[in-house]
């Protein structure tokens, strides 16, 4: 089990009480402050899994520090836990800002913060996406991935020409990615790199075994109006899985369009077959030089 | 909430399925006013009298859905069901357990979150055997809120019923919804029943439940569009 970091946030110098079963919970680290300012440094500083705060801070409140957090890490967990008046918290919290409440004062509170930060963290049930079911397993491969090397480049590189060529189209990219964020690794007429998965529609392609194809991003109710693909000029996407032996999806293969289109059946059947070609030269680059495999406590990530 | 060991949550012998474990979220779809309402509640509120109900209730008033409820009169435990009124009305009738403060419109995710939690926590100091957890419907939701916001809604919903072993049951109206947005919604969920209106009465299907279903089964409701069958002694 992965450790997840819980930040805690109550006035004073010690976590409030309702907080305390946090800690008990296993693969747990937590991060104590007693300021939103402090609370702010934190999640600017270090990767937080789950926050647990107190609604009333001396320098704000705890649903600032949610919003805060909403804004640098989409996918961490937020837990208001506090003995303010729900009325006061209610009329804090934008309408469309999500984040548990717990009432501090129910007899029970400490009981139920530990078992919804538990679920918090390991399943990672406030992301805007839903999680494939080997989520976990997925993301431990692709920490394990080493795609740096020149040679595996110029192959993704190949690859996005091919697929751009095939299915008649100016851009493509090859994606991976990991617990939070998707990284082009090659990137055919696009200049953006790292985006949180929220804002991607490769978070929805690995859901699926075969190719996904929105035709119309803003006929799509899951895209529509969704201004980060307007600015990257997303319109059209089709996106191939690039999943391992195990049927774990570590990334995508995917073209693009400015205007809305359709692909067809020999397009898509193109983007599965280069798709699985880029994932045989990320296990071919994974066995090592001399048929050494580099990963072999890994048994997900085989050769072609 | 850890539950008695071996608990699980019955669903009534009318419906062809069989029980749930504690922590498992059922998304129920189809036609709404042709039965997928009906089958949701009937998952709802046909525990044991030792259960807990919570519902909250988006595309009616609490007492709009009480009425549903009470015709015909169900053998429902009053002290053990509350209901979040998401449709803006103002109540003084406090006939069933609690009554939260109104909430403007089905969008205010933030005020919903709230007033669910400290509903949930007065069942929970009666000491239910369980708790249904209710959503009628998404599809409410959906209509008044940015997909992704309720999408990060409806998961952290069903992370919670996890966390406290509870039982899940959502609504989603497919004939306003895409087949995009139910599957979404699906994924959050450990199971779907599907549910439609035939001549012969209702039909459901249902995967990824213990009773897995995946040709249509009828039911044993009447399919008049008034009233309900009551299927138990007055």
């Amino acid at each position: 089990m992965n450790e997840i970091t819980v930040l805690r946030v109550s006035p004073g110098d010690e976590p409030a009480p309702a907080f305390d079963r946090v800690t008990d919970l296993p693969a747990v680290s937590a991060v104590d402050r007693g300021s939103l300012a402090a609370g702010k440094a934190v999640v600017e500083d270090h990767p937080v899994d789950c926050l647990v705060t107190a609604y009333d801070l001396p320098d704000g409140t705890g649903v600032d520090l949610a919003r805060h957090l909403r804004e640098h890490a989409p996918d961490a967990g937020c837990i208001v836990c506090t003995d303010t008046d729900p009325a006061t918290v209610r009329a804090a919290a934008p309408e469309g800002f999500v984040a548990e409440f717990v009432d501090a004062t129910a007899p029970d509170a400490a009981e139920r913060l530990a078992a919804l930060v538990r679920v918090t963290g390991e399943a990672r049930c406030q992301t805007a996406y839903p999680l494939p079911e080997t989520e976990p397993e997925r993301c431990e491969v692709v920490d394990r991935l080493e795609l740096e090397a020149p040679a595996l480049r110029r192959a993704f590189d190949r690859i996005t020409d091919l697929a751009a060529l095939r299915v008649g189209v100016e851009r493509a990219t090859v994606n991976v990615l990991d617990s939070r964020t998707q990284e082009a690794v090659a990137a055919r007429n696009v200049d953006w790199t790292t985006i949180p998965r929220e804002e991607t529609v490769c978070t929805y392609a690995i859901l699926s075994e075969g190719v996904t194809v929105v035709e119309d991003t803003d006929a799509d109710p899951r895209f529509a109006g969704d201004e980060g693909l307007d600015e990257m000029g997303i319109r059209f996407y089709a996106g191939a899985p690039i999943t391992t032996d195990d049927g774990l999806a570590v990334g995508t293969l995917c073209v693009y369009d400015d205007e809305p289109r359709s692909l067809s059946a020999e397009g898509e059947r193109a983007l599965e077959l280069l798709a699985a070609e880029a994932m045989a030269w990320i296990a071919a680059h994974a066995m090592g030089p001399g048929g050494r495999d580099a990963t072999a406590d890994d048994p997900e990530v085989t050769g072609p | 909430m850890s539950r008695e060991g071996g608990f699980r949550y019955e669903f009534p012998a009318g419906l062809p399925l069989s029980g749930a474990t504690p922590g498992t979220n059922i998304l129920v779809s189809g036609p709404s006013p042709a039965g997928a309402r009906r089958v949701a509640l009937e998952l709802l509120t046909t525990g044991s009298e030792a259960e807990a109900t919570l519902v909250v209730s988006a595309d009616e008033s609490g007492r709009e859905l009480l009425g549903r409820l009470d015709d015909p009169p169900r053998p429902l435990e009053r002290s053990m069901l509350g209901v979040v009124d998401c449709v803006g009305s103002a109540d003084d009738d406090r006939r069933f357990l609690a009554h939260t403060q109104p909430i403007s419109h089905p969008g205010d995710l933030s005020a919903i979150e709230v007033e669910l939690s400290i509903l949930y926590e007065k069942l929970a100091a009666r000491d239910p055997a369980g708790v249904r957890v209710g959503l009628v419907s998404l599809s409410a939701l959906l209509a008044h809120g940015a997909f992704r916001e309720v999408s990060r809604f409806f998961h952290m919903l069903t992370g919670r019923v996890i966390a406290t072993d509870d039982l899940g049951v959502f609504l989603l109206d497919s004939t306003v919804e895409d087949r995009e947005t139910v599957e979404t919604m699906r994924h959050y969920c450990d199971g779907h029943v599907q549910v439609r209106a035939e001549e012969g009465g209702l039909e459901l299907r249902a995967t990824g439940l213990d009773a897995e279903l995946e040709t249509w089964s009828p039911v044993e409701f009447l399919v008049a569009s008034d009233g309900w069958e009551s299927r138990t002694s007055p």
